[in-house]
């Protein structure tokens, strides 16, 4: 953390003394060329130089000083021996308007890719934290079948060894045995019950612009798989009581999924379609379809669990926590057989993941 | 450290029944059934365990919530409704509070969660094997009670209703134009069809043939 906020402070100073370096080139070449405007269009890089900071300080303080920089320049410049006062008047002025125009535009595109940053980072965390979970919740169920196993039989032994002689050191280390595996599984049980405990914030949301707001994260990484993102949807609200990230991520899992189902295809045949329709007036039904070569049939039947996978990366968990987002959202997350979905009409049999959410009331 | 042999009296027909899909799990009960001396049937599926003869089943069954295919809480229903009164201890691999109130709202003895200490385990199979065997004499009462209840002619019956109901020999007669004479020997005949001595005797009896049924009044 103090690493990371040492190296942003050099940064900003390495582009404070930028600017204020160039300024002054900028300042005087103004005052000894008779180029008029154009400086103003020299302090535009400067400005630029100052949006490369991600605090509104710096940008903003830069188009001040180049401004006045400017209005200082108008009497020390050759301009009036040449020029007539209006001219270098209007000069100064359009050049005042491109400087604040670079700044303000420059300003709010920072702004827009600092918030789409920390989404993204937002939906790491999240996925950080249900991975933990899920791996949590997977390592107690498997745990605690054998411990319960070692704790049932060495119980049982002991009540088999009483009446007989010299029977103590073993009752003794049966016991412990029992002990030591009952604390064990107590041990997993409250690292589940510890990273259970994530808060989770519902609101009405509208399902298609949760869509729109996904498919905007997912499209570099579909250009650059050469997989075209196709969505439908119906022209009135779906409005959904949700977790916001939390859809997001289940959208986000299985667009990922369904991009990387992709890569061994035709480019030509690469495609991707979400469609959402309200199946009942309670219900929304959201369907992600890809056109690749389908899930091999022996897989199917696991492809929920934790730790199944067949992909060489990854850990195999995020259907299975995409599942318990859905299901904890009162909605069902399935795999679709080929004739089932509406979507899917090319000769690949393809794979589509199906899930519904209860609508908001 | 002081302790004793759980030695429990039980039923020499009762079983202990098994349901759990972890091998290991289901060695370590059947080690427990053993050691209580009872015989243990373990099935890997709850679909496998309906196929079993339910009738004649007899002691407890202990089965896990999660199970491939038909789960705890399912099998639990299909009993239900087959009307298998055998007695349930479900167990389950997480602490799942919705799950467990809907195992206790199906009728289950107990939920214990895994891993459960063994002294925690016997006594439910004790409770549960005395609640199979205390439903089974109940209910053979009741076919006892009723079989001598059957024997009563129509007119006896008559009379024997207004009995249960409070209603002096004198209102009877008078209800049924009959002479008091006549009712008490109505009376008398009745309670030596169905072998009883005394009105507190006929009152037990038809008690225990009425048990397990809705009374009008509930």
């Amino acid at each position: 953390m103090a690493n990371t906020s040492l190296r942003a402070t050099r940064h900003e100073r390495r582009i404070l003394v930028s600017v204020a370096v160039l300024a002054a080139l900028v300042f005087v070449m103004d005052v000894l060329l008779p180029l008029g405007v154009a400086s103003g269009v020299l302090h535009v890089g400067v400005v630029l130089i100052a949006l490369r900071s991600t605090s509104d300080r710096m940008v903003i303080g830069t188009a001040v000083a180049c401004s006045l920089l400017t209005l200082l320049d108008m009497p020390l410049s050759p301009g009036p021996g040449h020029t007539e006062w209006w001219k270098v008047i209007v000069n100064r002025g359009l050049s005042l308007f491109v400087i604040w125009v670079t700044a303000i535009l420059g300003r709010q595109r920072n702004r827009a890719a600092e918030s789409q940053r920390r989404h993204l980072s937002e939906l790491a965390h999240l996925g950080r934290v249900k991975t933990a979970e899920c791996l949590a919740g997977a390592l107690a169920h498997e745990l605690n079948q054998p411990l319960t196993a070692v704790a049932l039989q060495a119980e049982v032994a002991r009540q088999r060894l009483v009446g007989r002689n010299d029977s103590g050191e073993l009752d003794d280390a049966l016991r412990e045995i029992a002990e030591q595996s009952l604390r064990a599984s107590n041990i997993v049980r409250s690292l589940r019950n510890l990273v259970r405990r994530t808060e989770s914030e519902r609101q009405p949301v509208d399902l298609r612009e949760l869509l729109d707001e996904t498919l905007r994260l997912m499209e570099p990484a579909a250009q650059q798989a050469h997989v075209e993102l196709r969505s439908q949807s119906v022209p009135q609200p779906l409005l959904v009581q949700v977790d916001r990230v939390q859809i997001e991520q289940v959208l986000l899992n299985l667009l990922q999924n369904a991009v990387e189902a992709l890569s061994l295809s035709a480019a030509d045949q690469r495609l991707v379609t979400i469609t959402m329709n309200p199946t009942s007036p309670r219900e929304v039904r959201v369907e992600v379809s890809d056109s690749g070569q389908g899930i091999a049939p022996e897989l199917t039947q696991r492809l929920f669990d934790p730790f199944c996978s067949s992909k060489s990366h990854g850990l195999g968990l995020g259907l299975a926590i995409s599942q318990s987002i859905i299901e904890a959202h009162g909605g069902r997350l399935w795999l679709m057989s080929g004739e089932e979905s509406i979507s899917q009409k090319s000769s690949n049999p393809g794979t589509t993941f199906a899930f519904t959410l209860p609508v908001a009331s | 450290m002081i302790r004793d042999r759980v030695e429990i009296q039980m039923p020499s027909n009762a079983t202990l029944y098994l349901i759990d899909d972890d091998v290991a799990v289901s060695r370590a009960l059947e080690a427990v059934g053993q050691m209580l001396r009872l015989p243990v049937l373990s099935f890997s599926s709850a679909e496998q365990f309906l196929k079993f003869d339910l009738e004649n089943a007899v002691g407890c069954l202990i089965v896990d919530i999660k199970l491939p295919g038909m789960n705890g809480l399912e099998l639990q229903a299909a009993l239900r409704e087959r009307s298998c009164e055998l007695p349930v201890i479900v167990i389950s691999g997480h602490a799942d509070v919705p799950l467990a109130v809907e195992a206790m709202r199906l009728g289950a003895v107990t939920v214990l969660e895994k891993p459960f200490p063994l002294q925690q385990l016997t006594p439910h199979i004790q409770q549960a094997i005395e609640l199979d065997r205390s439903r089974r004499e109940r209910s053979q009462q009741r076919e006892l009670a009723r079989g001598r209840m059957a024997a009563l002619t129509p007119r006896e019956r008559e009379v024997l209703d207004l009995i249960i109901t409070g209603t002096t020999n004198k209102q009877i007669a008078a209800q049924l134009h009959l002479t008091l004479r006549a009712i008490e020997d109505r009376r008398a005949r009745l309670m030596r069809r169905v072998g009883v001595n005394s009105v507190a005797e006929l009152m037990s009896l038809v008690q225990q043939a009425n048990l397990g049924e809705k009374s009008p009044g509930e």
